[in-house]
């Protein structure tokens, strides 16, 4: 607003003006943040939740006290329940994640290299992308039985589909000067490919990981919803069908702190493995 | 190791771009292809690295590649074509890994040092300004020990300044080495001071229009405003044409 006046005055004052400044107009577009205000939302929020609960302006049946959730997250910790949960459920994710990552970056580079994978894959993985992967746990435990296998294998499908379209835009995407650079040195197909294709293809594959992971902690709740005894999304099927809210919001910082936890982790690799870019 | 261009032709769909081309290019002389844009200079260098395949004629080695040659047939590339993620002793290892040899660093050093880059050999590309990032494709293309070397446009992405100052390290390094080279350019300057031997291509279909030699030694070479002159008097109703023309496709 106020540059805004500052230039339509300039406009008016012209012809008798004396010499003045030229009014700066080159600001804002450039999203750069501060590390703390992340965090100080955070407790704002919080405290604005604790203190109208206390005052009455919030009613108590709308929500927990944050205090009340951090005692029960203390008793978790405590009785030592919180590691009964918490293990079974990052194993299966780490598990999950980790089969369908893989599975998804190799049959991504394959799309990307070769012209008849392509052809015969894109439309699969166009078809299977869009089912929402937790129809098919029925499915999943006639195949590999009602323990571990089957949410390790529904976690892994919900992986894989993101991974693989990340990763063969990541492919195509990658500089052809590169591709024929090497060739014109006389590398070979493997070496093109692990220190040309892969090393370019990395940007696009870890913005890819970011969806991925996301999405394997969404099916990750609902896995254990449908079937588990313990883990974090049993935790919190048992504490919501009781309408324990200080227990099922216990459970859903968990869930926040994994996802907060994965995107900080691939955000520290990829700083260290994407300081070549510009 | 002489290369002989023997009846080159290519065609991209309908679209003639190489009509013909037959060229001698002699051991240890630099050869200077110029021509106005769209005339195929570039397209008959891939050619003849073998990067693409004419549709007539024939790209042949007389005699064989000096031993100890890992790979004849070696392009600078205008865009310098670095790994961005690879800092310069990599960039340079990069194209050495493939071979058995037993002593890759000190063959890194030696380039590095020849192309006066040796402070710089853990730097990464992106630190590196334009003239800096084409020294280190030209030491990666010397790591190889070319017997001809391809140069693409390769001072045509730098600042008037950098470009003479690296057509000097040019300079120096052909009469220290006596290398092989075809040099693609569209800058008649770069091509009467570093050609021995220059060839105006025509524009589309590319044909030799005229081939001219030039004996003066390099080190001692003007600004030639004769020879540029000439040249630019074959060139210049082409080169008005290609810059009227519209894309197609």
């Amino acid at each position: 607003m106020a540059e805004a006046r500052a230039g339509s005055d300039m406009a008016r004052a012209a012809p008798q003006a004396g010499p003045r400044p030229v009014p700066f107009r080159g600001g804002g577009f450039m999203p750069i943040g501060n590390r703390w205000a992340g965090l100080v939302v955070f407790v704002l929020l919080i405290a604005f939740v604790e203190i109208g609960l206390r005052q009455g302006w919030i009613s108590r049946l709308t929500l927990p006290l944050p205090s009340e959730v951090l005692d029960t997250f203390r008793q978790l910790y405590v009785t030592g329940a919180l590691w009964d949960h918490l293990i079974p459920s990052v194993s299966r994710f780490l598990v999950g994640g980790a089969l369908g990552t893989l599975a998804g970056i190799g049959v991504g580079v394959l799309i990307g290299l070769f012209g008849l994978v392509r052809a015969g894959l894109v439309p699969l993985v166009a078809a299977i992308f869009p089912i929402p992967k937790i129809a098919l746990l029925p499915l999943f435990v006639i195949w590999f039985g009602i323990g571990e296998g089957s949410k390790y294998a529904l976690i892994a499908f919900g992986t894989f589909t993101p991974m693989v379209v990340a990763t063969y835009g990541a492919v195509d995407n990658v500089d052809r000067t590169l591709i024929r650079m090497g060739q014109s040195f006389g590398l070979s197909w493997a070496s093109i490919v692990c220190k040309i294709v892969l090393p370019g293809a990395m940007p696009g594959i870890l913005s890819g990981l970011r969806i991925g992971l996301a999405i394997a902690i969404i099916l990750l709740v609902a896995a254990e919803m449908l079937g588990a005894e313990y883990g974090i999304g049993a935790y919190i099927l048992e504490a919501g069908s009781l309408y324990d809210l200080e227990r099922l919001f216990a459970g859903v910082v968990i869930l926040s702190v994994l996802g907060v936890a994965t995107s900080s982790a691939i955000g520290w690799v990829e700083r260290r493995v994407l300081r070549w870019r510009v | 190791m002489d290369l002989r261009i023997d009846g080159l032709s290519h065609a991209y769909g309908d679209t003639q771009v190489l009509d013909d081309v037959s060229l001698d290019i002699p051991a240890g002389r630099i050869v200077c292809v110029v021509g106005p844009s769209g005339c195929g200079k570039s397209t008959l260098l891939r050619m003849i690295g073998g990067l693409e395949r004419p549709s007539a004629g024939a790209v042949l080695q007389v005699g064989s590649p000096p031993p100890g040659s890992l790979n004849p047939l070696t392009f600078v590339f205008q865009d310098f074509a670095l790994l961005p993620w690879r800092s310069v002793a990599g960039n340079v290892s990069l194209v050495l890994e493939d071979h058995a040899i037993a002593d890759r660093a000190a063959r890194i050093a030696d380039v590095l040092a020849r192309t006066r880059l040796s402070d710089f050999a853990e730097a990464l590309p992106k630190q590196l300004s334009g003239g800096m990032k084409q020294r280190v494709a030209i030491a990666r293309a010397l790591a190889v020990d070319p017997a001809v070397m391809l140069m693409d446009e390769p001072l045509s992405a730098l600042d008037a300044q950098t470009r003479d100052l690296l057509m000097e390290d040019l300079i120096d390094l052909w009469q220290r080495e006596r290398f092989t080279a075809v040099y693609v350019t569209h800058n008649l300057a770069e091509a009467v001071r570093l050609g021995h031997r220059v060839v105006v291509l025509s524009r589309r279909p590319g044909r030799i229009r005229e081939v001219i030699e030039i004996d003066a030694p390099l080190g001692t070479r003007g600004a030639m405003d004769d020879v540029q002159a000439h040249l630019w008097g074959l060139m210049r109703d082409e080169a008005r044409a290609a810059d009227a023309e519209l894309m197609d496709g």
